[in-house]
């Protein structure tokens, strides 16, 4: 289901506003230190409300499409919130001369779509921090910026971390940032994705343990998993603690079938 | 989709044919709960406790579910989907059964 576009019936509106309340929650960077946190958590705290009022309004304005008689009602979530944007590039100065001003430059730049100041953030953040090994979370966030700056743009700067950055970490995790960006378009036959799967690859080698646990995955199902290649094994236990592997089918048509009763 | 795999088990049970499943319940009463009230009768990889982020999940990429990875006679992966494709199925059975005689 498309989630940003959604045709509703009236009884879902209801349980699409609850799921919306549950996925919300702001994460807080670790390695702050203790003042930075403390003033990040309450930034967090400002964004949430923000997101929360945000939410309401769109509820309503589907309530009343719907009791208009709309049969279709899109539902967009507002990703842009400037104000609290301005609040976190207001701490990143206040700590500005530590790391810990990367983490409030990067939630600014996903707060704000003004292609200009996402733009000078990057650069403030390159500029600045090009030595922190911190910078890894700037580049793993960059995807998320595609939508503000284009491809194009996140893959200058992506590339920029690359050349520039003396840890293996950060340079890893810009990779992988690069890779996503073609990856994880489904169905995608584009020529980029010998590159994507070159720039993986690498992430995967310079940096494990900075880049999130579906990393591994991802590198495995576009070297092993596409239409046309041999399914690898897999060896594992059933319900009843008995050893079965998939190879066990061999011959057979094999309906893969990965569920679950939720 | 419970009901159509069931019947895709009867009615394909004696051709070249299996569903394997990669359950993502994270405890087994779960599992067993789901087995016996939607007589599932099909033969399940069981995750443990980590549910969707289990081990086979993660490595296979999983992000959505179902995922549906249609798998050939001869171990071609031929299809990966949220929903399976019925035409897809039929014919590699038939290509299959083709095979065998």
């Amino acid at each position: 289901m498309n989630r940003t576009s959604l045709a509703l019936t009236m009884l879902s509106l209801a349980c699409v506003s609850s799921c919306l309340h549950a996925q919300r929650r702001i994460a807080i960077p670790e390695h702050l230190s203790p003042e930075a946190k403390k003033e990040y958590e309450r930034l967090a705290n400002e964004l949430q409300e923000a997101q929360a009022e945000s939410r309401k309004k769109m509820m309503e304005n589907a309530r009343k499409a719907r009791d208009g008689g709309a049969r279709s009602i899109s539902m967009r979530m507002q990703r842009s919130f400037p104000k609290v944007a301005d609040e976190f590039l207001k701490q990143a100065g206040n700590f500005a001369q530590s790391d810990d001003a990367i983490a409030f430059l990067v939630q600014a730049s996903r707060l704000d779509d003004r292609k200009e100041l996402v733009h000078k953030i990057m650069a403030k953040l390159l500029a600045e921090h090009i030595e922190s090994k911190r910078l890894a979370d700037a580049a793993l966030g960059l995807p998320a910026l595609a939508r503000t700056l284009g491809n194009d743009g996140v893959n200058a700067i992506a590339a920029k971390i690359i050349e520039k950055s003396p840890h293996k970490s950060v340079q890893g995790a810009a990779f992988y940032a690069r890779s996503t960006l073609v990856l994880d378009r489904r169905g995608n036959k584009s020529e980029g994705r010998e590159r994507a799967i070159a720039d993986l690859r690498r992430a995967v080698k310079l940096a494990p343990d900075v880049l999130p646990a579906r990393a591994k995955g991802q590198l495995y199902e576009a070297e092993k998993l596409q239409v046309g290649m041999v399914a690898p094994n897999i060896v594992g236990k059933d319900i009843d603690d008995v050893d079965f592997e998939l190879s066990d089918y061999k011959g057979k048509v094999i309906m893969l079938d990965f569920w679950g009763d939720w | 989709m419970y009901p159509h795999e069931r019947s895709l088990v009867k009615k394909h049970a004696a051709a070249p044919f299996a569903l394997i499943g990669v359950n993502s319940d994270k405890t087994k009463e779960r599992v067993r709960q789901a087995i016996e009230k939607n007589g599932i009768n099909w033969r399940s990889f069981w995750q443990g406790p980590a549910g969707t982020r289990g081990e086979i999940s993660t490595q296979w990429n999983v992000r959505g579910w179902p995922t549906v990875v249609l798998i050939d006679h001869k171990g071609v992966i031929r299809a990966r989907a949220h929903s399976l494709d019925d035409d897809l199925l039929e014919r590699l059975i038939n290509e299959a059964k083709a095979a065998r005689n």
